[in-house]
């Protein structure tokens, strides 16, 4: 069931991230959706499905972009590393944790795009016009990667992949809904 | 005995080395694959925003009003939809009618396409993405164009879909001739403008496309209309790319260069013609 309710996460944070617009005051950044389900699996989820979403989240960044293939999976595993050995250290809870992991991925994520593609001479956007949409990304993973963790945290809970806090309760017999 | 996160690991690891040296062949029909599988979805996301879009619209006539004219007011805004529905009718005829009619005058030489959706998963090409591939003949390195003018050409082509670069793209370089004064130039795209708007057409605007190179020799008029000149083998001669604006002398007095605004709107693209060579 995780691998359903990942691959069904991936198709439509990978539809919704072409279709959504980018805003020009934010670089025509587009939505980090697909970076933010991985995020999610690194932050709450197993460090083996966090792998497989990481490469199957690049895979599907590269197919639907310019990007050579593989390079962004190589990005979202080193992210998904580095965040997953900081879960313990932050309130994976809480949505400002969420929101600066989302920001601060997005934003280093777009830097090594944008270093990589304009070496290679792939694209030709200005080292302003990057910093914009790399800064852009920021604001944009900030704001959607608490909305993508609060959904699939619904989803994994309602299709039984983890725990409802209530059912933690009963379980366990403790107070974890309402201390949380 | 190794443990099963060791064998993922491993096998992930190889996979993306595979992928990483992949050659470009390999690359491409993989990627290919990719966005033929990933079309339908595109298109089911398109037919839901615009209905939602009207859906919204009928809606908010109804909740923003007061209780006791509800009835009354929700007559008013099915009527109001209906007239929206049939003046958006009447223009999509008008349009098909246009493009008909610009078709049959190029008739033989082109593919009509409609674009199914709009920018890269990554945000840093500015494309479109077309209906019809390689399965229409349709080839990488094409030129693109809409009723009013050239748009772009095509990039990666897959069996069902084609990419376009639009010609406000950063990468985007068209050889190109003014009309009157027959100089000539390479109007390069700027980019996204900061200021601009990002509407339900689901693409931003963009700065005019800039034209270099002019001989300083020749007169250059203001609101001139710059076509391609055909050189370089990707455009055809004679397309309209758009019109001049403000010129300026470069650093250097040798050369001209000028603001170009695309005759295309790239706000709005629905149909595009490739031009086929």
């Amino acid at each position: 069931m995780t691998g359903l309710v990942m691959i069904i996460a991936m198709l439509i944070a990978t539809v919704l991230q072409v279709y959504l617009p980018g805003h020009p005051m934010l670089g025509s950044a587009r939505c980090p959706l697909l970076l933010a389900v991985v995020l999610y699996y690194a932050l709450c989820r197993p460090r083996e499905a966090m792998a497989v979403a990481a490469c199957l989240c690049g895979v599907l960044l590269d197919t639907t972009s310019g990007i050579p293939l593989g390079f962004s999976c190589v990005c979202f595993l080193a992210i998904g590393v580095f965040a997953s050995r900081c879960r313990s250290l932050v309130l994976v809870e809480a949505a400002i944790t969420q929101a600066f992991f989302g920001a601060t991925a997005a934003f280093l994520l777009h830097v090594i795009q944008f270093v990589f593609l304009r070496s290679t001479d792939m694209i030709a956007v200005s080292l302003g016009a990057g910093l914009l949409k790399a800064t852009g990304a920021a604001v944009l993973g900030g704001l959607v990667t608490p909305l993508v963790f609060v959904l699939m945290r619904v989803v994994d809970a309602s299709v039984g992949v983890v725990l409802r806090r209530n059912d933690v309760d009963e379980r366990f017999g403790g107070d974890f809904g309402q201390s949380a | 005995m190794p443990s099963k996160s060791y064998v993922l690991y491993i096998l992930l690891v190889i996979g993306v080395l595979v992928l990483l040296n992949l050659p470009s062949s390999s690359t491409s029909s993989v990627k290919s694959g990719a966005r033929d599988n990933l079309a339908p979805f595109h298109k089911v996301v398109d037919f839901v925003a615009s209905s939602g879009s009207e859906v919204a619209g009928a809606l908010r006539e109804i909740w923003f009003d007061p209780e006791d004219e509800r009835e009354l007011l929700k007559e008013l805004a099915q009527l109001r939809r209906r007239v929206s529905e049939l003046e958006q009718l009447e223009r999509e005829n008008d349009e098909l009618r246009r493009l008909l009619d610009f078709s049959k005058r190029r008739a033989g030489h082109m593919v009509m396409c409609k674009v199914i959706s709009r920018g890269d998963a990554s945000g840093w090409w500015e494309i479109v993405r077309l209906n019809r591939g390689a399965a229409h003949r349709i080839r990488p390195g094409m030129a693109v164009i809409s009723a009013d003018g050239l748009v772009g050409r095509t990039t990666n082509v897959s069996k069902d879909t084609s990419d376009v670069l639009l010609l406000t793209d950063p990468l985007s370089k068209v050889s190109c001739r003014l009309n009157k004064s027959g100089a000539f130039g390479i109007v390069k795209g700027q980019g996204v403008a900061f200021s601009g708007r990002a509407d339900l057409e689901m693409i931003t605007s963009a700065n005019p496309a800039r034209i270099d190179y002019l001989s300083a020799d020749k007169p250059v008029y203001h609101g001139e209309e710059v076509r391609t000149s055909g050189l370089g083998g990707v455009y055809p001669e004679g397309l309209l790319v758009g019109r001049i604006g403000n010129i300026r002398t470069d650093d250097s007095q040798l050369y001209l260069y000028g603001e170009v605004t695309p005759a295309a709107d790239l706000n709005g693209l629905k149909y595009l013609f490739v031009v086929m060579q």
